[in-house]
């Protein structure tokens, strides 16, 4: 292998030798003499008569050695293998004798043989003529005094025209014209000069001598090359001296075209081929020299033993080496490595004695990673060359497609890092093509030495520099840049049409944002809970890593709001509580400040407190769990524990709220009212799920603890003010609702307390007060439990509760009722031996009834009746009292439980008769249709020794 | 015939090795002159727009040539398709003045110009700038003589140039470019096209036998 370099103003060039074939199965002295290539098939003749054929198969990097096959029967040397692709034969010169051989497996045409022969040219044809010949071809061959056009069938060889030509020596045809399908035109040698001739009109042009010597190895040389016109030219050497020849350039018309191009002490070349806008020569002294042919410079020489070279007519095609090495790849973790192949191709080939080589201009792939490579090999950067080579590089990556491409790709990303060019390394970075990102981001996490997961490969010369790179010469600002922008890029894509890879991708892209990126808390929380929201849902399978990471280090807060975003998508109950539980944990540690998160910041105490409590109330389903976080919540903040408990009282988890109730209003006594308040407020609750849920007040099995709970609560009030205004109400009572008023039914203590509630000065002690007396009523009167009797006489103890007192004790019960002016319900307690519950009751509005299923005896009643009786009596006697009172009285009970006889003996003699005119007129009805009974009798009899005529009148009419 | 063709004239310049062809176009193309002798090898050509007849734009085409013998057999390439011919010598070395005449003739045989008589030639004799010790003695006379006895007696126009100091090398030019150009217009009129192909092409023996092929 062997390189040659030249510097051209637009950047260096390289050329390389590249070996195609090398064959140790040659016999001794035999040397490889001219190739030929058809499709896949090479074909190398050798200087004893063989041709081997060797064939690249699509999948395999190198030409294999197919067949050996024999085309001299006395090892003459193969001089020419013509391909004459139009036909698919070969036309092989074997010393001075061509044969016809088919292709690509080359058997022998019987086609007979063409002796006495120079050289074989195909005639040049017009590009398209494939479709349109009728599978013939013509080749022009020298022979030793003519020149001679033949035409090759499959099955047949003719002779088109034969030119005299003394001593010809070489041929090549010029290219066809527009206007023929085949070439007429064609340079010739012979043993002195070059010569053009007209095939068509038979014509010769003489151009000049190649030597003005009789040395016959002075061969005459003959390339031909398009130029950048587009036009044929040819290079001719000629022979100056020992040590000096030049080449002379015509046109087809025989004209010189440029200056010629000279050899000065280098001697003559012994073989010449051209690639534009170059010419290789090796010259007598094994030099190997390029010339370009624009500048008619020399442009490198370099000294390689016993090499030849040969123009083909086709180019032949292998693996680059050079290029494919640097697309090599390696695995980061396993260090296995991936080999890549490239192509390349040339009509330029060298052989030695048993060697084919390649000649082709060296990848601009590889040059411009070599020159990166030298770069970073420097002491000292060299900014202004490196960002030259990345224009350099940028222009070619525009140029190439597939591998080439994407190497360029990286390594123009690499040098845009090198450089801290932020603007352009993300735009590299961030290019793609059919939806897809070029660049793995793998490459950058390698780069910024931060992760990369196993299976990811990298090119193996970019690791080399990358490895040998200082972290800190690097600009972080683009990594976290680039990360972030290609986050973005992922999010706006249609998840839907996301493939795998890419999926994989931004997954990695999320972990590197939190590991790299948003190192603080605060600014971890703000990006998951703005740009990587869908993130947290739509790529979860980072989220995982991202925990893991999270956890490892010191960012609490970050933690603690990650792991609710879990919690929030978590659908199981359990993970979502182990989540919560975490979460709480730790929220724990940093409100007290046993552990720190940098970011987080005394303002931030309020929504942490928050988060906790809305993960108490959502994600909690093992009792005992939520217990024991709410109890440290409430060591924390009690403030917002009691409120939250308070919230709570509707919900889940009753029992445990009781218990912790219970729990802290021992420990807290600076919240005894609060705590007892929301006590009161939860045993309400469960009372009120206890009454929906039974149809019997028998089976309550809540209403004891809410009843002292409530008390309680009551009895804990001992604010002055409440207490008076409530006096203040207990007198204004008895007055406003005293015997003098005569309207009737006389509203009950309870009835006022809740008329007057919202106006008074102390509406919530009196709504604790009736809602007192409603669950002692039921509890004492209803349904007779005294269980709590003696706790809750003790609660109530204070003065002004003695209405209470009196509800539990249920002891004289009228007198006292009557003694407060609570004439209704004393009348009601007469006849049903219990209170009846205030018309709106809180609890029991079901179960108002209740209170009159079962009435008292009817002695009972009448004892009860009767005392009430006596005290409106002695009222209207004592007080000078209106007699309607008893009037109504009458009306209400008169009847079925007092008869006449009764009543007129307990009523004063002074009492008038008319106020008792309509009761008596019943009574006597009833009496006289009903039953006469004799003590009916009596009672009218007495009763008409008072009454007024008026009255007789009436009964007389009445009878 | 395209303009093109038209206004790109070539031009030769013809003389024995070392008389400052080479120095002559580089002063008159790049201004730029060089002590240093480095023998021409083979031919090398520069071209220059000049306007000619106060308005006629032309591009030169000017070819220098080798001096030395070794390269002369390459001539018959180079002079094909000439409008001028620039014949130059040394002031100060006699044999190249004494040379023209051959370089004439060489030129003639080899380009197959149509009319001999008529071509173009212009004569420079350079290095006038040289010390007077070193110039020919009574060189006019001995120019005098050869053009006379060997140039056939035409009058072609003589300049005396210095390439290093740049004396009259913009004005022989530019009466070349003028020589050039009337016979670039002379041939046009003629229908003769230095360009067309083979217009100096023999006809060669040819041999028919179309009767398949076993050579
Ligand atoms: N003093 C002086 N020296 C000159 C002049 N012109 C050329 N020379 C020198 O003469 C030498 C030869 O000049 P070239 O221009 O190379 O001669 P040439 O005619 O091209 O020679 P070949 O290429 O060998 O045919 C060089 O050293 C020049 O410096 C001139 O006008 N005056
Ligand atoms: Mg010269």
């Amino acid at each position: 292998m062997a390189t040659i370099n030249i510097d051209e103003v637009d950047g260096p060039v390289q050329f390389h030798l590249q070996t195609v074939v090398r064959e140790e199965s040659l016999e001794e002295g035999e040397t490889l003499t001219d190739v030929a290539v058809y499709q896949s098939n090479l074909y190398v003749g050798t200087s004893l008569g063989n041709v081997l054929h060797y064939f690249r198969f699509d999948d395999s990097p190198v030409y294999i050695l197919i067949s050996r096959i024999s085309v001299s029967s006395n090892q003459k040397p193969v001089n020419k293998i013509l391909v004459l692709e139009l036909v698919e034969r070969a036309l092989i010169l074997c010393g001075s004798v061509a044969s016809v051989y088919t292709l690509p497996e080359l058997s022998p045409c019987k086609l007979g043989k063409l002796k006495d022969i120079r050289t074989i040219e195909s005639l040049s044809y017009k590009e398209g003529l494939q479709n349109s010949s009728n599978a013939s071809q013509k080749a022009f061959v020298v022979g030793y005094n003519k020149v001679r056009i033949i035409q090759i069938g499959r099955d047949l060889i003719k002779l088109v025209k034969d030119v005299n030509y003394n001593d010809a020596i070489d041929g090549l045809s010029c290219s066809a014209k527009s206007a023929t399908a085949y070439s007429n035109l064609v340079v010739v040698s012979n043993k002195s000069n070059y010569d053009l001739i007209d095939l068509k009109e038979t014509r010769m042009i003489s151009l000049f001598k190649y030597k003005s010597t009789d040395d016959s190895s002075i061969a005459p040389h003959c390339a031909s090359f398009t130029s950048e016109s587009g036009r044929e030219e040819f290079l001719l050497t000629i022979h100056a001296d020992s040590s000096t020849s030049i080449a002379m350039f015509v046109n087809s018309d025989g004209d010189v075209t440029r200056g010629t191009l000279s050899w000065v002490d280098l001697g003559y070349p012994q073989s010449i081929a051209t690639q534009w806008p170059y010419v290789f020569t090796v010259m007598d002294n094994s030099e190997l020299v390029v010339s370009s042919l624009q500048s008619i410079e020399h442009k490198a020489q370099k000294k390689l033993e016993g090499l030849r070279l040969i123009q083909l007519a086709r180019s032949v095609e292998c693996k680059d080496n050079i290029s494919s090495s640097f697309l090599t790849t390696v695995d980061v973790s396993t260090g296995e490595t991936t080999h890549c192949e490239l192509s390349t191709h040339s009509k330029v080939l060298a052989v030695t004695s048993n060697e084919l080589l390649i000649i082709h201009k060296t990848d601009q792939l590889s040059l411009l990673a070599t020159q990166f490579q030298d770069l970073m090999k420097q002491a000292e950067l060299n900014f202004s060359d490196l960002e030259s080579l990345s224009e350099r590089v940028r222009e070619h990556s525009k140029a190439v497609s597939g591998s080439s491409e994407l190497f360029c790709i990286h390594l123009l990303s690499l040098i845009c890092i090198i450089l801290k060019d932020h603007e352009k390394s993300i735009e590299i970075l961030l290019k793609t093509k059919d939806d897809t990102l070029l660049i793995d981001p793998q490459f950058m996490t390698y780069t910024y030495k931060a992760k990369s997961d196993e299976g990811y490969k990298i090119y193996q010369t970019l690791k080399e520099v990358i490895d040998g790179m200082d972290l800190n010469s690097l600009d972080e600002q683009i990594f976290k840049d680039y990360l972030l922008q290609t986050h973005r890029y992922y999010l706006a894509l249609d998840l839907a049409k996301l493939t795998e890879s890419a999926k994989k991708k931004c997954c990695f892209i999320r972990e590197m944002i939190y590991t790299v990126v948003f190192t603080r808390s605060d600014e971890a929380i703000k990006f998951a809970k703005g740009a990587d929201t869908t993130g947290w849902t739509q790529f979860k399978k980072a989220n995982s890593k991202i925990m893991e990471f999270v956890r490892q280090g010191t960012n609490y807060w970050a933690r603690i709001e990650f792991l609710k975003l879990l919690g929030n998508q978590e659908q199981d109950v359990l993970v979502k509580q182990e989540y919560a539980v975490e979460i709480c944990k730790y929220s724990m540690m940093v409100l007290k400040g046993e552990i720190v998160d940098p970011a987080f910041k005394e303002e931030d105490r309020g929504a942490l407190l928050d988060t906790f409590l809305e993960l108490l109330q959502t994600s909690f389903y093992d009792e005992k769990l939520y217990a024991k976080n709410l109890l440290q919540f409430l060591d924390i903040d009690m403030n917002k524990g009691v409120s939250f408990l308070r919230s709570q009282k509707g919900g889940k988890f009753k029992a445990t709220h009781k218990h912790i109730l219970e729990e802290i209003s021992s420990k807290y006594d600076d919240k005894k009212d609060e705590i007892y308040q929301l006590k009161a407020e939860f045993a309400e609750a469960s009372l009120r799920d206890d009454i929906a849920d039974i149809s019997n007040l028998e089976d309550l099995s809540t209403l004891s603890e809410t009843l002292v709970e409530i008390v309680s609560m009551l009895s804990s009030r001992s604010s002055d003010a409440e207490i008076m205004n409530f006096q203040i109400l207990q007198q204004t009572y008895q007055i406003e609702n005293n015997l003098e008023t005569l309207d009737w039914p006389k509203l009950t203590w309870l009835d006022y307390l809740s008329a007057n509630m919202r106006r008074s000065e102390c509406p919530e002690y009196i709504e604790l007060y009736l809602k007192a007396a409603e669950l002692l009523i039921v509890e004492f009167h209803w349904l007779q439990n005294h269980e709590e009797k003696e706790k809750v006489l003790t609660l109530l103890s204070a003065e002004q509760y003695e209405y209470l007192r009196w509800i539990i004790s249920g002891t004289e019960m009228i007198t006292r009722l009557l003694s407060v002016g609570d004439f209704s319900n004393a009348e009601f307690y007469a006849k049903y031996g219990r209170l009846p519950l205030q018309s709106h009751p809180y609890y029991f509005e079901d179960f108002k009834e209740r209170a009159t299923e079962n009435s008292n005896d009817s002695n009972s009643i009448k004892a009860g009746l009767t005392s009430i009786l006596d005290h409106y009596l002695k009222f209207v006697l004592d007080k000078n009292g209106n007699y309607s009172i008893i009037q109504m009285f009458l009306q209400r009970y008169g009847e079925p439980y007092f008869d006449a006889y009764d009543i007129i003996r307990r009523l004063p003699e002074l009492f008038p008769v008319s106020y008792l005119q309509e009761y008596l007129q019943q009574e006597l009805l009833r009496r006289v249709v009903i039953s006469r009974h004799v003590t009916s009798t009596k009672a009218l009899a007495r009763f008409e020794v008072k009454s007024t005529s008026a009255l007789i009148q009436s009964l007389d009419n009445g009878g | 015939m395209s303009s093109r063709k038209k206004t790109l004239l070539k031009v030769i310049i013809l003389g024995d090795s070392g008389v400052g062809k080479t120095s002559l176009m580089q002063q008159f193309v790049n201004n730029k002159f060089s002590h240093q002798y480095k023998a021409t090898i083979g031919a090398d050509f520069l071209t220059k727009e000049i306007t000619v007849d106060n308005n006629k734009q032309v591009t030169l085409q000017i070819w220098d040539t080798a001096g030395q013998e070794r390269f002369q057999s390459l001539g018959v390439a180079f002079y094909r398709g000439a409008d001028c011919c620039v014949l130059c010598y040394d002031v100060t070395n006699e044999k190249s003045l004494n040379n023209l005449a051959s370089w004439k003739d060489e030129f003639l045989i080899q380009s197959n110009v149509l009319n001999p008589q008529d071509f173009p030639f212009i004569i420079i004799g350079n290095k006038i700038d040289a010390d007077d010790s070193k110039k020919i003695p009574s060189l006019q006379k001995k120019l005098n003589n050869v053009t006379n006895n060997q140039l056939g007696g035409l009058s072609y126009p003589v300049f005396e140039t210095s390439a290093k100091e740049s004396i009259n090398v913009e004005s022989a030019f530019e009466v070349i470019a003028k020589m050039a150009l009337q016979q670039e217009e002379l041939n046009e009129a003629n229908g003769n096209d230095v360009n067309d192909d083979y217009n100096d092409a023999i006809n060669i023996h040819l041999e028919t036998d179309n009767s398949g092929c076993a050579c």
